[in-house]
């Protein structure tokens, strides 16, 4: 009976599975991807946290390359003291020239692994991404949620659409929808989001710039902050919007004019030059500014179906509204497609003083 | 004293008996009275000399002319037995009780009065272990006597059944079993009684002796009754229909049926207002599972689950486990033991020396062991949190009982993290769905739910809501509360 | 052996029976399951935007089968092993009645061997599956060898305990899209059928009924809570649905085995993050009620067929339990597995209860 005991009390603790104990890990909190000197091969960066005492940690970057992300995670585990984590990874960045030729092969891996998060966040760098994740931003990085940190408070707070991990597969994945991720760029001491790379498929086309953002969170989900920079001959200022409500329908079938349409309500924040207590006045700044955003958005619009990629899922609204979808049919005339977008834009109040 | 003369209630061990029946005990002192042809057996140590002096040999020598059955008869005192023919039992019996024999050497007849020394019993102490700031201060004490006193100036009614058994085969303790006639449930009546009077042990110290000997299931860690030190608190189960018992020699009154829930309500609760008194038991509640799953979940979370730490804690947690040898179970487990040691040692020195080892235990070993790099910090937080929750709860034997499922937890969490935790907490529950209290289940208003119930359980609503007494005890009389009716000052008018 | 038993109706202690409506959860509890990760999958390769109507088709179907059962059973007294005995007489009803006591055991080896699959892929990818299921089958025998008050009881609990889950799906709702919900109904009705079909596995469990029904103190009265517990499990089923369906795109849906799990990698607070830890041990809860009803109705059979004490049959049981699920080892084989059982379960509530439920109307009923 003892012995029986004792056997099933060996085979309980080689039951144990494996332990990721908190303290003997590496933990990644950034990784980046570029391409490798070598054909065919990229190369992968970490970038994690060093532990020294209770108040200061460092972080610390390596490098390797290979053809496979698994490759590089095992050569990179080999580099390191502990094993490499990456249960805690924020952020994924891949440089624009890997990113041109595709990501969905390294990201593909990272999909599958269990313990990557989907509420991480995905970025382009302009640079490549090891010159990114190389520096400490003069300690600004000093935890490691820097890059991460810094695109969720401009999803949240500000012009960026919310995009993350999940938001590409599912784009990548969509029948009629393509992926967009933010673009950014290293500047002296910090980085800087410059605007959203566009991709067809996993393959990235081009850019949107830093102005037009907004114009494309607009067309691109319902939220409730951002701000809109407005300029005229006359005068110049600044929306601050407080709601935005987006509405695709199809107004010919099939697939041959949908209207994109755009309920805005904002106040204006910063003018120059005019009285904005006077209601004629306002009207007239509701007028610019709608002409504005309507031909800005008009240019997004054509720019992509020029592209032939559909960043703003409008192929998704055409499907859901549309009984017997063909989707062949769809795609051929896509890129003739008329797209219209119209702006409903409400000025409730401006400012706090009169 | 009472004086019982109890029935057979208690099957003997047939050797002791024959043992006593042969002779008379040796300790009992036979002698001659001087007064006509009587002769007195009593035992110095037990009898009140001076009453046998000064009320019963001057009652002899008084009426001398009487034979011993008329003097039976007339003798003024309220206890007093007459045997025809004894045999040497039935003497040895009465005499260690506490009586004095008396005999005419010219008759076999024999009297017996019950004079028992009025014994130095500890007078009635505020409770130690329940005390509370509002309401009565009184606590039993050992004197079985005092404390059916306690209860029945509490309780004038004739509704109330005091029944005597004996138990101990040498000991030969006396047990009252208390309850109320027209509430509660003959069935528990009845089981309580049967499992008292099948115990046969040879000595019965305390209550505590007797709950484990009749707890439902005696694998258990946990408690099947409540003990308590406080009459009100016996009164208050009483009315509810509940049974309970009194033991000679124990401060403590015991009652069941019990549900898990009454372990964690303070008896203070009735008396402060029900707002403050739900938030208490919710309070405690929620000790009870931080005791038991904080270090667990503490330990699978480091040791399996570092994804689940949220961003600002990470660093917090990363570096307090830095340097330190063990692996979190063991830790743990480690950390764990030494409060265990701690509370041990507070517990069997007295107390001025318990609070100073407390103290030292606490800030030196603590900070000493966080700075030595034995432990981290952040899990010496949690411990002598989960420890500081875990003597929340008002029953000792509960809290005893959660502190001990608290090491298992532990074990477990170590295999699969939060996956066999969760199984753990089944086990726990399953083994709490099978238990019962005097055959009543254990978890009763939350399973089976019941949900009329719950106004006096996670939380104490308003008496005047309270109307019912539990369904779960399936008393006699369902009513508390014929009537209430609110009325405001206007009306007096 | 005493192979007459199922002759005569059951015997059960008055102590031993539960107040009906207790069999809410019951049903609930052995409905959910470890399905309910991954089935919104399964059914939307037929059918895609419009899963949602074929969930409640199931959920209705169900309720026919559950009124089906309590007539059956009302009407004749007792279980389902006396009923065979009553309609087929004694030597067929043998068979029957073990087939029906395999196929009990067997939707206890399809969830415990899915269930480790999915810890395997998630949690602990290198865990051996015998130590995941000899901790479940001790557990499984604790509870079974209790009785059927307890085991209603861990029914209780497992619901009250893991009910909260249900509101994880506000996240992903938050984040999902509506339009992938639209159009409605723009399939064809064989696709409805097909995925039906698949849908059934998901919803079985609530036919241990057959064998407990003589546990309930008022059967009769359970009826009514039988139905609620079976459109609750449609409620929460409904509700998987449409958020899986609206925060994947269908492409993306095929592309994973465990949507839910997905789901719940965005579901955060400030005090925990990555939430699918969190649910998936959750999970064995939900599971240790499935296997615990599976295992009582496969030795309850076994009791009724063949006088074994269940005490005594709950060993070899559970120790089947325990060794099962190894013999599985790759995803396919467990794919395998659970279409076998879907396709047996969709058979014996769609054809062999409807044709006991025929007969039962020209039989007679039992004596009162």
């Amino acid at each position: 009976m003892k012995k029986l005991l004792l056997l099933f009390m060996c085979l309980l603790l080689s039951a144990c599975a494996e332990k990721e104990i908190l303290d003997d890990i590496t933990i990644v909190r950034t990784l980046g991807f570029d391409k490798a000197s070598k054909k065919n091969e990229i190369k992968g960066t970490i970038n994690y946290p060093i532990f020294i005492n209770e108040q200061t940690f460092k972080m610390k970057y390596l490098t390797a390359s290979g053809e496979t992300s698994k490759e590089i995670r095992n050569e990179l585990n080999e580099m390191t003291a502990k094993p490499i984590f990456i249960g805690k990874l924020n952020t994924i960045l891949f440089s624009e020239k890997l990113a041109k030729e595709g990501i969905m092969e390294t990201l593909d891996t990272l999909q599958r692994d269990p313990g990557v998060g989907r509420a991480i966040y995905l970025g382009i760098t302009k640079q490549s991404a090891k010159h990114i994740l190389s520096d400490d931003y003069n300690y600004t990085n000093s935890d490691g949620n820097y890059f991460s940190n810094l695109i969720k408070q401009n999803e949240n707070f500000s012009n960026l659409p919310l995009l993350n991990f999940h938001t590409f597969l599912y784009a990548y994945f969509a029948d009629s929808m393509d992926p967009v991720l933010p673009y950014l760029s290293k500047q002296k001491d910090a980085v800087k989001i410059i605007g959203l790379a566009i991709f067809k498929k996993d393959k990235m086309v081009g850019t949107i710039d830093e102005q037009q953002i907004l114009i494309f969170k607009t067309l691109f989900q319902d939220f409730k902050e951002g701000s809109f920079q407005f300029s005229n001959k006359a005068y110049k200022g600044n929306l601050e919007i407080l709601k935005s409500h987006l509405d695709i329908k199809i107004i010919e079938k099939p697939y041959k004019r949908v209207r994109i349409t755009v309920d805005v309500k904002g106040r204006l924040t910063e003018y120059t030059k005019v009285n904005a207590g006077d209601p004629k006045v306002v009207k007239s700044i509701e007028k610019t500014i709608k002409k504005e955003l309507e031909h800005n958005a008009q240019k997004l619009t054509r720019k992509f179906q020029k592209l032939n990629i559909d960043p703003l899922g409008i192929g998704e609204h055409v499907r859901s509204q549309t009984r017997g979808f063909n989707l062949k049919q769809y795609k051929d005339q896509y890129q003739d497609m008329d797209i219209e977008v119209v702006y409903h834009l409400k000025i409730t109040e401006s400012g706090v003083s009169q | 004293m009472r004086f019982f003369k109890t029935e057979k209630s208690v099957k003997s061990n047939p050797a002791v008996e024959q043992k006593e029946n042969k002779h008379l005990d040796t300790n009992i002192l036979w002698q001659e009275t001087g007064i006509s042809d009587w002769e007195s057996g009593y035992i110095e140590s037990l009898i009140s000399q001076e009453r046998f002096n000064k009320e019963v040999l001057r009652f002899l020598q008084d009426h001398q002319q009487l034979s011993s059955k008329e003097m039976f008869e007339q003798l003024p005192f309220g206890n007093k037995y007459w045997e025809d023919e004894p045999d040497n039992k039935t003497i040895n019996e009465m005499i260690l009780q506490g009586c004095v024999a008396l005999k005419k050497r010219s008759s076999s007849g024999m009297l017996f009065i019950h004079i028992m020394k009025e014994e130095m019993a500890r007078s009635i102490n505020v409770p130690e272990i329940e005390f509370s700031v509002i309401g009565p201060k009184e606590a039993f004490n050992e004197e079985l006597e005092t404390n059916l006193l306690l209860i029945q100036k509490r309780l004038p009614t004739s509704a109330l059944q005091i029944e005597f058994i004996e138990i101990g085969l040498r000991t030969k303790t006396k047990v009252a079993v208390l309850y109320l006639k027209d509430i509660a449930n003959e069935e528990n009546v009845e089981t309580l009684k049967k499992r008292l009077a099948g115990i046969e042990y040879d000595h019965i110290l305390d209550s505590s002796y007797l709950i484990q000997m009749i707890e439902d299931n005696k694998m258990s860690i946990f408690p099947q009754f409540i003990d308590t030190e406080r009459p009100d608190r016996i009164v208050a189960s009483l009315i509810e229909g509940k049974v309970a018992f009194l033991t000679q020699g124990s401060p403590h009154g015991v009652y069941g049926p019990v549900s898990i829930l009454e372990f964690f309500a303070a008896f203070d609760d009735y008396f402060l207002s029900w707002h403050i008194a739900s938030l208490f038991r919710l309070m405690r509640m929620f000790a009870v599972f931080f005791s038991i799953f904080a270090t667990p979940i503490y330990v699978s979370v480091i040791t399996f689950h570092p994804e689940l730490i949220p961003d600002d804690l990470l660093s917090t947690l990363t570096t307090s486990r830095t340097d330190i040898p063990f692996p979190p179970v063991l830790e743990a487990l480690f950390l764990e033991l030494t409060i265990e040691l701690l509370r041990e040692a507070g517990a069997r020195l007295p107390t001025k020396v318990g609070q100073t080892i407390g103290i030292v235990g606490g800030i030196v070993i603590g900070t000493a062991s966080v700075e030595a790099g034995l432990t981290s910090n952040v899990l010496l937080i949690i411990v002598s949190l989960s420890a500081l929750a875990s003597f929340t709860t008002p029953v000792y034997r509960m809290s005893n009982a959660i502190r001990l499922v608290r090491f298992p937890m532990i074990i477990l969490s170590g295999f699969w993290g939060l996956l066999s935790l969760a199984l753990g907490l089944m086990m726990i529950i399953s083994h709490l769905l099978g238990l019962t209290s005097l055959g009543r289940p254990y978890l009763a208003p939350i399973y089976p739910p019941i949900l009329s119930d719950w106004k006096d359980s996670f939380i104490r609503l308003p008496f005047y809501v309270q109307k019912k007494r539990p369904k779960q005890l399936m008393v006699k009389e369902k009513q508390k509360m014929s009537w209430w009716k609110k009325r405001d000052i206007d009306e007096f008018e | 052996m005493n192979l007459n038993k199922s002759k005569f109706p059951p015997q059960v202690h008055e102590k031993a029976k539960i107040a009906p409506q207790l069999v809410f959860f019951l049903v609930i509890g052995a409905q959910i399951g470890v399905g309910i990760l991954g089935f919104v999958r399964y059914i939307a390769i037929f059918v895609n935007q419009d899963s949602w109507l074929v969930v409640l088709a199931g959920g209705i179907g169900v309720h026919l089968i559950i009124w089906m059962m309590f007539s059956i059973l009302n009407k004749h007294g007792g279980d389902i092993f006396n009923i065979h005995h009553q309609f087929f007489g004694k030597w067929l009803s043998i068979p029957l009645s073990s087939l029906l006591s395999i196929y009990y055991l067997g939707t206890a080896i399809v969830i415990l061997r899915t269930f480790i699959e999915a810890v395997q892929n998630w949690m602990f990818p290198g865990i051996p599956t015998w130590t995941l299921s000899l901790f479940f089958a001790v557990l499984t025998l604790y509870i079974v060898t209790k009785g059927f008050r307890v085991i209603t009881g861990i029914a209780f609990f497992s619901f009250v305990l893991t009910v909260w889950i249900v509101f994880t799906h506000y996240f992903p709702i938050k984040h999902g899209y509506f339009i992938n919900l639209m159009p409605f109904i723009d399939h064809k009705l064989g696709e409805f059928y097909q995925a039906f079909k698949v849908m059934v596995l998901s919803f079985i469990g609530f036919e241990y009924l057959l064998a407990y029904y003589p546990h309930i103190q008022d059967p009769k009265k359970a009826q009514k809570w039988a139905h609620y517990g079976s459109a609750s499990t449609t409620i929460i089923y409904l509700i998987t649905t449409i958020s899986t369906l609206m925060y994947f795109s269908p492409k993306q849906l095929q592309s994973l085995t465990w949507p839910t799990l997905q789901e719940w990698k965005i579901v955060t607070f400030p005090f925990v993050e990555r939430f699918e830890y969190i649910g998936i041990s959750f999970f064995c809860i939900v599971i240790l009620i499935n296997l615990v009803l599976a295992i009582w109705a496969s030795c309850r059979a076994l009791n009724r067929i063949f006088d074994i004490n269940i005490r005594l049959s709950v060993i070899p049981v559970s120790l089947i339990l325990f060794l099962a699920p190894a013999f599985f080892t790759t995803r396919f084989q467990v794919d395998e597995l659970n279409n076998y059982t879907g396709k047996i379960g969709f058979y014996f509530l769609y054809a062999y209860i409807p044709l006991l439920f025929i007969i039962s109307i020209f039989k007679k009923g039992a004596k009162k």
